[in-house]
């Protein structure tokens, strides 16, 4: 209970020092929320700046930020003025969250059995393809893969829309999540070969083998459980990766997701917007530190007694 | 069983039927960034406009030629002074959920747009109505020159004769807007599915940054010549990526076509690709509240006879712009286009001599600052500008290239801008709407001009009784602004859509205004 409530604790700090860091970073950019190219009449300007609390100082918006963040309420878009931030983070946030998971989905699905057949035999031919292929997906940006991907399957092929959401929403999430997970592929391939080839050289391996134990038992039930501990430790980075990722992916693919939020929030200094989506971010980021805490706890007995 | 097999393939072949018809009947419309905002009173992107004129109707619209005509108002009649305007309303005109509009919800409309807690960005359009101003600075006691007379019956009192009214009318401002939803909802009342409009289509899906649907309004007045029943206007912030989604078939309709020479989009796209001119000019502004612009026509001058539009509509933007020597584009003006000044080796020689008037010598060059917001197109532009001072003057430029949010901030403040990118598309089809940016009061003037002659000429333009009258003083004070090499300009602005075949009523027109209940979608 005492940790839980630690752990929730230190979590409020966490988010309460995202929220007066990115308020800072938001106050010192220069350019404000109103600027545009047809600016309204100084009137009108000190009329919004009254209607959104950008005429007070930096603690006063802190403290009212922080108080609305409890409720879980930022007020009003500074950009998108007939949406409340909760409001467009609720229509953006399922969205992120699908392609997300879809990529993550993705990336390890194809990362495990591949790693797994590819370093059977270390410095096989199959196992370089992999090295290769898994730096080569890993090295090229997401700003590229995305464009390439929808020239492919929605151009040429006509297989799939091209960008934007539509019906039925899964022909529009391919795309997008396969492009996330390509990337995210490269870097899970790596970590899985790495931890296999670590578990193969592990004492239980050694002890397992010479209980004479045949080769697929050996690879499913001794060397897979050893790996998979500090293979699973890099979910939670690659989870991250996905959530920031998704801002390039949602712009390349026109898809109303918190990505793009986020981007427009910068791009226009909606302050609401984006301490809303970042808020956001910083929670989906903890959640998901715990999560693979618990299941590190679930895969590897030793965690447990400690 | 062989019947009932038939009578089960017949259903289903007229169920698909109806599915492919309805889905047909669907306009998908790219339309650049999300909109700000759908309330007509607060609403202020382009974006935003682009949907409101198919949600909302005021006194007056904008037809698919671009021309005014009227709208809710059947008719008017204008006071000898000009004064006056009385306006008879279509008593058959409804709101999108069947209920009337009158001229009470004009007088809400206007009384809202006025609030400063609206803080509506298009408020100072509506200053030539008498009260406004007062209104605008938070006197909400001044009366308003708005005046239900009866219920179909509206009366607007004007400051001083306008001859633009009919246009300003038309904008999403002046619309009425059902005072009951918003005392209801509050800013709340602009959402699917509750927002009473005025057009032709209704608000019935948004997805914010994704795309809004809008259903046609049976309620409307000519609902009956309205062919397309849905139109979803999607947010298209790439040109790139709206260009693959016309060409995968996901759009019939773009707001703009990727960069790219006219040729080549020619010939990728062929008669699907749109081009006409647009009431829009590209211009560099001066800061002439400071070194070394200000008391410098001769330097000002040089600088902007040593630019050669030709080469930069043909090499650089390449996409149907045409040549600027004025700030109002040809359309605007009753003697057409403003003629290029002499030979292009008589403007460079002449160039080079005020150059040297102003003091600057290739010992001594010029050394000035460029300032824009970063794009591809602007940064193609300022290098062709900057070298063509370079070739030939010897001006040295330093380029500096900002974040939009930036660049805005540092031209409206003038305080480290010399240079700077400058533009404006019109809101009206009226000269004014780009004169008022050099008006010594405005808040849009960057620049910093002002000049009592230029004053004189657009306060006279304003309080013209006539259009004819009005053209004729907006040409001399944009006279008074050119004689002062006040700006830069160097193109006027193209529109550029991409149309699918399927999709017909789209007309071309300056204003680059699309109404979708003038289009009809084929199968």
């Amino acid at each position: 209970m005492m940790t839980l409530l630690r752990k929730l604790m230190s979590a409020a700090l966490v988010l309460f020092l995202l929220l007066a860091i990115c308020l800072a970073l938001l106050r010192a950019v220069p350019g404000g929320p109103f600027d545009n190219e047809r600016a309204a009449a100084p009137e009108v300007q000190a009329a919004l700046a009254a209607r959104f609390g950008t005429d007070q100082g930096y603690f006063v918006q802190l403290w009212r930020y922080a108080g609305a963040a409890l409720q879980g309420d930022f007020g009003p878009s500074f950009q998108y003025t007939d949406f409340s931030v909760r409001e467009l983070i609720a229509q953006a946030l399922p969205l992120t969250l699908t392609i997300g998971s879809l990529a993550l989905l993705l990336a390890w699905g194809m990362a495990v059995p591949i790693a797994l057949y590819a370093c059977a035999k270390p410095d096989s031919w199959t196992d370089r393809s992999l090295r290769a292929l898994s730096t080569g997906l890993l090295s090229t940006p997401k700003f590229v893969t995305a464009p390439i991907l929808a020239l492919i399957f929605a151009v040429w092929l006509g297989l799939l829309p091209s960008s934007g959401l539509g019906d039925p929403a899964w022909r529009y999430f391919l795309l997008p999540a396969l492009a996330l997970a390509l990337t995210q592929f490269g870097s899970a391939a790596r970590v899985v070969r790495g931890a296999l080839i670590e578990a193969e050289r592990s004492d239980a391996l050694k002890a397992a083998r010479a209980r004479g134990l045949s080769e697929p038992r050996l690879k499913w039930r001794h060397r897979l459980p050893i790996a998979l501990p500090s293979a699973c430790a890099f979910l939670l980075p690659s989870a991250v990766a996905v959530l920031t990722g998704s801002a390039v992916v949602e712009q390349v693919f026109a898809l109303p997701g918190l990505g793009r939020a986020l981007l427009s929030a910068a791009m226009n200094r909606d302050y609401t917007l984006l301490l809303g989506v970042v808020l956001t971010c910083g929670v989906i980021v903890l959640a998901l530190a715990w999560l693979v805490e618990v299941l590190l706890l679930f895969l590897d007995p030793r965690r447990r007694t400690n | 069983m062989r019947n009932t097999l038939l009578a089960l393939i017949c259903t289903l072949a007229f169920l698909v039927s109806i599915s492919v018809a309805a889905a047909q009947t669907v306009l998908e419309r790219g339309n650049g960034p999300e909109p700000d905002s759908l309330d007509p009173q607060r609403a202020q992107g382009l974006a935003a406009q682009s949907i409101l004129r198919d949600l909302f109707e005021g006194l007056t619209r904008v037809n698919a030629k671009g021309e005014i005509e009227p709208a809710i108002a059947l008719s008017w009649t204008i006071s000898a002074d000009g004064l006056r305007w009385r306006f008879q309303l279509d008593p058959n005109a409804r709101y999108s959920d069947g209920s009337g509009i009158t001229a009470s919800d004009f007088v809400y409309a206007f009384e809202r747009a006025l609030a400063p807690q609206t803080a509506a960005p298009y408020a100072s359009q509506l200053v030539t109505i008498r009260g406004a101003s007062d209104r605008l600075a938070g006197k909400s006691a001044a009366a308003l020159g708005v005046v239900a007379i009866s219920p179909h019956v509206l009366e607007l009192e004007l400051v001083g004769p306008d001859a633009a009214l009919a246009n300003t009318l038309s904008m999403a401002i002046a619309a009425p807007v059902k005072r009951a939803c918003f005392e209801e909802f509050g800013d709340q009342c602009v959402r699917a599915n509750r927002l009473p409009s005025t057009g032709a289509y209704r608000l019935v899906a948004w997805r914010p940054l994704g795309s809004v649907l809008l259903a046609k309004n049976e309620f409307y007045a000519g609902a009956k010549s309205v062919m397309i029943e849905q139109v979803r206007f999607h947010v298209t912030e790439d040109a790139s990526e709206e260009a693959r989604r016309f060409a995968t078939g996901e759009l019939h309709l773009t707001e703009t076509v990727p960069p790219g020479r006219l040729s080549q989009l020619r010939e990728k796209f062929g008669a699907q690709l749109r081009v006409a001119p647009s009431l829009g000019t590209f211009f560099l502004g001066y800061n002439l509240t400071k070194a070394p612009f200000q008391q410098q026509p001769k330097l000002r001058e040089a600088l902007s006879l040593a630019i050669d539009r030709d080469r930069i509509v043909s090499v650089i933007t390449g996409t149907g712009e045409r040549p600027a020597w004025g700030l109002l584009p040809p359309e605007l003006r009753a003697s057409g286009a403003i003629a290029m000044p002499e030979t292009a080796e008589l403007r460079l020689a002449r160039a080079r001599t005020l150059y040297a008037a102003a003091g600057f010598s290739e010992a001594k060059p010029l050394e000035v600052e460029l300032r824009y917001n970063t794009t591809l197109l602007n940064r193609r532009l300022m290098l062709a500008v900057s070298l063509m001072w370079e070739q030939n003057l010897g001006v040295r430029t330093i380029l500096r290239n900002e974040d939009w949010k930036v660049f805005v901030q540092n031209r409206r403040g003038k305080r480290n801008t010399q240079v700077f990118r400058g533009g404006w598309n019109a809101d009206l089809a009226d000269p004014l709407n780009f004169l008022a940016l050099f008006a010594s009061n405005a808040h849009l003037n960057y620049s910093g001009y002002s000049n009592p002659n230029f004053d004189a000429s657009l306060a006279a333009a304003n309080s013209a009784a006539d259009w004819p009258a009005r053209l004729a003083h907006a040409e001399q004070a944009e006279a008074v602004l050119l004689s002062d090499f006040a700006l830069l300009p160097i193109f006027h602005y193209s529109s550029k859509h991409l149309v699918s075949p399927k999709l017909r009523g789209f007309i071309e027109n300056p204003l680059d205004v699309h109404p979708s209940r003038a289009m009809q979608l084929l199968p």
